[in-house]
């Protein structure tokens, strides 16, 4: 803590030796300018479209809102926002997602649209995202399979990333330190290091981008025993840029992003032979993406997306022996190992404007997916072909219909064949509005569920090539009420209900005889259900959400035991609040979610029933930025205000397959400190 | 270090006794007096194959030495003691024998008997147990319960055997034999199940080794060494877990079987009662050894498992006491085992020491 308040004068002095050169502008917001009021979406949508007008529902996370609380990972963009949940295997150093009580491979990732390759069920690739190259976040939950095909069960996460702004030139670098928990060392190892450098040119046609970012963490002791810390240090790079041109009629985009990180996990060091294992997963990216859009008249126009991902991932385990002082590259199955994973994917609508009150979407996509590595059986490729048309009827003023349909075809298993939707919205006054929706959802297997092998000492996990697709029947529905809007008020509020019905569930199982050898399998007959009470208020410099969601899920015991009840409940309570005071330049934001309890039903060893909790926390974090001069704008606060970092989990068997010791979760280092500088430059 | 320099001493005493009595005794050689090993460190050389590792080891503590032999390089082990007893090779895993009530192996065809009653395992589709302990030997190492009978002087059943064990049968895996008593030996006839060019060989019984090992395709293999030459078995083999309440042969990894036959004992001995670096002469006495073979077994570590919580490791909780046949006590802990506990899966670390000659 002596070299943070060490790092924090520093950075103060340097700023204000800045501010002395430089003429003061307190009125320069620039980049805190924070309007609300006309949200825009794409996601689902025919084309851009404003959020109220949307026919789904859907949440968006801005740019601003992301730059005020400083995040420097998506995990922590999205922790406070209402059922989503993050759970976290400690030895590999990942992360996966859940919406909705719905585990990651039930949610599609989108960058701009295009599905992010995930060379497994978790969406690790969310971690993988340079945060400052992100314009918005858009999240629509419940199915959208329809549009987007496997995966999207639960919902949908489309990151759209920046796309320019109006000046011919624009110049951005930020720097950004945390400690990770009580440890901090400067600009190194300890804590958490983030910088990054971006630059835009634009003229009337062409627009070019470039952007780099390093984050490094240097991990976090905790429960760790002597060199091996519980949470692992982390280093990623992330390159990219982009080109595009656009006319009147047409415009074309091409983006190449990269990635290069390395996990690198110490052992702990066996004082009977002092030697260590120690393990890196290194990890690199290429995904390229090329997007175009044409409008050939007023009726028609064409879209079209193709990506090119190329994702490997090494492991390289080495065997320390500190008596003799001599390192050796482990040679156990598995301890060396390199994964390659490629998709080729394409998309290609047309949207055609039959009337004012009718609208069709017809398109096509391709998906397909090759893996290999020591653990994954052959170069399986598995190819998926959809032909998808939906269409957009407005039959009276106040009432808006999408109805759509998926048909696919799969080179491995047998796809659904059709996938049906219909959504609805409904006007009833200016300030009343319902939206209700059936879809059927599904998902593929993945690659690593039908062919992934690998039986070495620490796991046995085989792939199940007869795996069907999980398909879901889901309904729900939102009430929006809007009493005010004007030019510095909005206030809404939203209660919705939703329904899931999931079939062929795929999830690992461990075979009875011994829990040790898992499996992929099909389980029947799962649901989830759940109400969201979701608020927003914005009146001149504040702005504010509430949220309260009851979210269930069904417990696989329910379908053999009475004593257990059928769902499962959740409450999740969250807040958002932004408040500005433009004329000092400042920002106070407040981030905050209670998780609630989570009870989990299992028969313990003495075939007893046993309900298990996962007990609640609070997640909050607060920000400060002040504009200190035209371009610059300092950044401060806290994260993790309450210190969590384990919580109590009575469920020893349950859990991921690395979850840690029993009896406890983890979930974070602890309460962290940071603070950062942005430049913004623009001419 | 300590023990290694020990070594040394012993060693070059033991080269310069040996150098003393040979140039100095006239006429004949007096066998020099060889203290036993004090201890050392061993890996063992399980070789390949991490927890199905390819070799089974034998340990010799007071050589301080180990051999290795291949462990699927034999099927069947002919009891050179007193009994006449023929053993399935359990490192090979569920290696299974069944009698089939005929004595006259040319009767014994395809058509006549059903090699799907060899089967031993899980079904993975309807998660229910094939076959039964009957097929295979005592897991204690009883001689008095092998799955092929005593071999009697008169008239002896034929067996049919599968050598690739499993939950189903391969009948190309499977082999007819017939067993008889022989002068200070066995007679063995035997050939595939659909084959009619029926081999004889006679195997004879050698009382510096327990077993002497026999293999289908193979002929005679050398596998043990001689039986005051090995303390302890590192290795696979079948034994049993729970299946729900119900006990079922299971393949183990890494399982330790005390030289039973030619009078090891050992004890296992918690830390917290004596910890390992104090266990001394003076505390021999409070161990009661037992000639129970698989007193070490796999219970000395802790395999990987999914669950949370679980690691695996050497269990750094307790240690053994081991009595060789020459009544030398040592006391021995295994460091390593897994990736986890920075060991090689196959080459686990052990060591020991002396605690009283014998």
């Amino acid at each position: 803590m002596v070299r943070l308040s060490a790092i924090l004068t520093g950075m103060l002095f340097m700023t204000f030796t800045l501010k002395a050169q430089e003429d003061v502008h307190p009125k320069s917001t620039d980049s805190l300018n924070y309007g609300m009021l006309d949200e825009v979406v794409v996601t689902g949508q025919f084309g851009p479209r404003s959020v109220k007008n949307s026919v789904y529902r859907v949440r968006t996370i801005s740019q601003q809102q992301i730059q005020l609380r400083a995040s420097t990972t998506v995990e922590n963009i999205l922790n406070t926002q209402l059922g989503i949940r993050f759970t976290n295997d400690m030895a590999l150093a990942e992360t996966d997602i859940k919406l909705m009580n719905m585990s990651g491979q039930n949610i599609k990732v989108l960058v701009d649209g295009i599905p992010m390759l995930d060379r497994g069920s978790i969406r690790q690739s969310l971690s993988q995202i340079d945060v400052n190259t992100i314009e918005r976040i858009e999240i629509v939950e419940g199915p959208m399979s329809v549009t987007y095909g496997s995966d999207a069960l639960a919902g949908v996460i489309n990151i759209i990333t920046k796309s320019g702004g109006q000046q011919n030139l624009q110049v951005s670098a930020r720097i950004q330190e945390e400690t990770a928990g009580d440890e901090y060392s400067f600009m190194q190892k300890r804590g958490t290091h983030n910088g990054n450098a971006a630059i835009t040119w634009q003229n009337q046609h062409w627009r070019a981008t470039a952007s780099g970012t390093q984050n490094n963490f240097g991990g976090f002791q905790g429960t760790g025993e002597g060199r091996a810390k519980e949470w692992a240090p982390k280093d990623q790079l992330l390159l990219s840029g982009a080109l595009g041109y656009r006319n009147t009629k047409a415009g074309t985009n091409y983006r190449l992003s990269y990635l290069d990180e390395d996990i690198a996990k110490r052992g702990p060091l066996n004082t009977s032979n002092y030697k260590a294992l120690d393990q890196n997963y290194i990890t690199k990216r290429y995904n390229h993406s090329l997007q175009s859009d044409w409008q050939f008249s007023d009726q028609l126009n064409l879209s079209a997306s193709a990506s090119y991902q190329d994702y490997r991932r090494r492991t390289r385990s080495i065997l320390r022996d500190f008596r003799n002082g001599t390192s050796e590259l482990a040679d156990g199955a598995g301890q060396q190992d390199l994964v390659k994973f490629n998709s080729v994917f394409f998309r290609g609508t047309v949207q055609y404007q039959f009337s004012d009150k009718l609208q069709f979407q017809p398109g096509i996509e391709i998906n397909s997916q090759q893996g290999n590595g020591q653990r994954i059986s052959g170069e399986p490729r598995i190819s998926d072909y959809a032909f998808f048309v939906s269409s957009e009827w407005n039959p009276l003023l106040w009432l808006h219909l999408r109805p759509g349909l998926r048909f696919t075809k799969n080179s491995v298993y047998n796809a659904p064949p059709v996938i049906p939707s219909l959504n609805a919205k409904i006007n009833f006054s200016n300030n009343w509005a319902i939206r209700a929706a059936y879809a059927r959802g599904f998902r593929a297997p993945a690659l690593r569920e039908l062919y992934f092998t690998f039986f070495d000492s620490n796991h046995s996990i085989e792939g199940n090539t007869d795996l069907k697709a999980e398909y879901s029947h889901s309904f729900n529905a939102y009430l929006s009420w809007e009493p005010l809007t004007g030019h510095s008020i909005l206030v809404n509020s939203t209660l919705g209900g939703f329904f899931n019905r999931f079939e062929n569930l795929i999830t690992i199982s461990g075979k009875p005889d011994d829990p040790s050898i898992n499996t992929y399998a099909n389980i029947d007959h799962f649901k989830t259900a759940g109400i969201t009470w979701e608020n927003k208020l914005v009146w001149k410099d504040l702005d504010a959400t509430f949220g309260f969601s009851y979210i269930s899920r069904e417990d696989d015991l329910s379908n053999t035991l009475s004593d257990v009840p059928s769902l499962v409940w959740q409450p999740e309570v969250n807040a958002n609040i932004f408040y500005q005071i433009p004329k000092w330049g400042l920002g106070i934001n407040a981030f905050y979610k209670l998780n609630g309890k989570l009870y989990d039903y299992i028969i313990d060893g003495n075939n007893q029933l046993f309900k298990a909790a996962t007990e609640a926390y609070h997640t909050m974090d607060l920000s400060v930025n002040k504009v200190l001069i035209k371009h610059l704008t300092l950044v401060g606060g806290v994260r993790n205000l309450f210190d969590v970092t384990r919580i109590r989990n009575t469920s020893p068997g349950t859990g991921d397959a690395h979850g840690g010791a029993p009896g406890a979760t983890a979930i974070s280092y602890g309460r962290s400190f940071f603070l950062g500088i942005n430049v913004q430059w623009s001419k | 270090m300590k023990t290694k320099t020990h070594l040394f001493k012993y060693l070059a005493f033991a080269i310069g006794a040996a150098v003393f009595f040979t140039s100095c005794s006239d006429d004949e050689e007096t066998i020099p007096d060889i203290p036993p090993s004090e201890g050392t460190e061993l890996t063992l050389n399980g070789g390949v194959g991490g927890s199905a590792a390819q070799n089974i080891v034998f340990v010799d503590l007071s050589a301080a030495k180990q051999d290795s032999a291949k462990r699927e390089s034999w099927d069947l082990g002919f009891y050179c003691g007193n009994d006449f007893r023929v053993i399935l090779n359990s490192s090979k895993g569920a290696i299974t024998a069944l009698n089939t009530q005929e004595t006259d192996i040319n009767a014994v065809t395809p058509a006549k008997v059903d090699v799907n009653e060899l089967a031993l395992g899980l079904n993975y589709e309807t998660y229910e147990f094939i076959g039964s302990f009957d097929l295979i030997d005592d897991t204690t190492g009883n001689l008095n319960n092998t799955a092929i009978d005593a071999i009697s002087t008169g008239e002896n059943p034929v067996y049919i055997v599968n050598t690739v064990g499993g939950a189903t049968v391969d009948p190309a895996n499977v082999w007819k034999v017939k067993i008889s008593q022989s002068t200070n030996g066995y007679s063995v006839q035997y050939a595939k199940l659909d084959a009619t060019n029926v081999q004889t060989i006679e195997i004879q019984k050698d009382s510096e080794y327990n077993f002497k090992h026999f293999s289908f395709t193979g002929g005679i293999v050398n596998v043990e060494p001689p039986k005051t030459e090995w303390d302890f078995s590192w290795g696979y083999t079948i034994y049993f877990t729970m299946l729900g309440t119900d006990p079922v042969p299971y393949n183990n990894s890494d399982f330790i079987k005390l030289n039973t036959l030619n009078g090891v004992q050992g004890a296992m001995v918690k830390e917290t009662d004596i910890a390992y670096a104090s266990f001394s002469e003076a505390n021999i006495s409070s161990i009661s050894f037992s000639g129970n073979q698989n007193v070490i077994g796999a219970n000395w570590r802790t395999v990987p498992s999914p669950t949370p919580g679980v690691e695996a490791g050497t269990k750094k909780d307790r240690y053994y006491v081991i009595k060789d046949v020459a009544g030398n006590i040592y006391k021995l802990k295994f460091n390593s085992f897994t990736a986890e506990d920075a060991g090689k899966r196959g080459y686990p670390e052990l060591e020991y020491q002396l605690v009283k000659r014998g």
